[in-house]
């Protein structure tokens, strides 16, 4: 997608780094929560996350009583969704990769994914992986 | 098939190669070929 500015979260107060406000602040890693962000987004600006979980539900309750949204992304395999992502691939959509793992390495690839810090997503090869 | 399976939560035991009988898709069902995958945050939840 590009970039214009990055903010390094290590290096102080994330929040106070970032200035804002936002039409939509979209947490692709599901590290924060709507009730962090609210201030940072515009009128009507919208928080979108990837897990369901019980902030989730909490923030999407006490949003409704706010002037900003929070909502869910979540991918499923059905028609519409897999439809979609072909769609964005065949248009030259890129997933950047951390690293492979074989299949019959699929403990490595959960040391990987617990240690964290990883760019991209952490692909097992099961064709080629046995 | 082969498959790589977890026996219990936790992998405490780690995965086992395994060889599972091939599923028979039921009526309106399709066998899907699996080339590769991504290890991500259900799988972790369930591991």
């Amino acid at each position: 997608l590009g970039v214009d500015a990055l903010i390094d979260r290590k290096k102080g107060d994330v929040f106070e780094n970032v200035s804002g406000p936002f039409d939509v602040i979209f947490d692709a890693a599901a590290a924060y929560r709507w009730s962090q962000w609210k201030g940072k987004l515009k009128r009507g600006g919208t928080f979108v996350t990837t897990l369901p979980s019980m902030a989730f539900a909490a923030d999407k309750l006490m949003s409704l009583a706010s002037f900003s949204r929070v909502q869910m992304v979540y991918v499923k395999a059905n028609n519409r969704d897999l439809t979609l992502l072909g769609k964005w691939l065949s248009e030259g959509m890129e997933i950047p990769v951390d690293l492979a793992y074989p299949v019959t390495k699929l403990d490595k690839a959960l040391s990987r994914y617990e240690k964290g810090e990883f760019l991209g997503r952490i692909l097992v090869d099961v064709w080629n992986g046995f | 098939m082969r498959a790589m399976t977890l026996n219990d939560y936790g992998a405490k035991d780690g995965y086992f190669l395994t060889d599972l009988q091939t599923p028979e898709p039921k009526q309106g069902e399709v066998l899907i070929k699996v080339h590769a995958s991504a290890f991500g945050p259900a799988d972790y939840k369930v591991a």
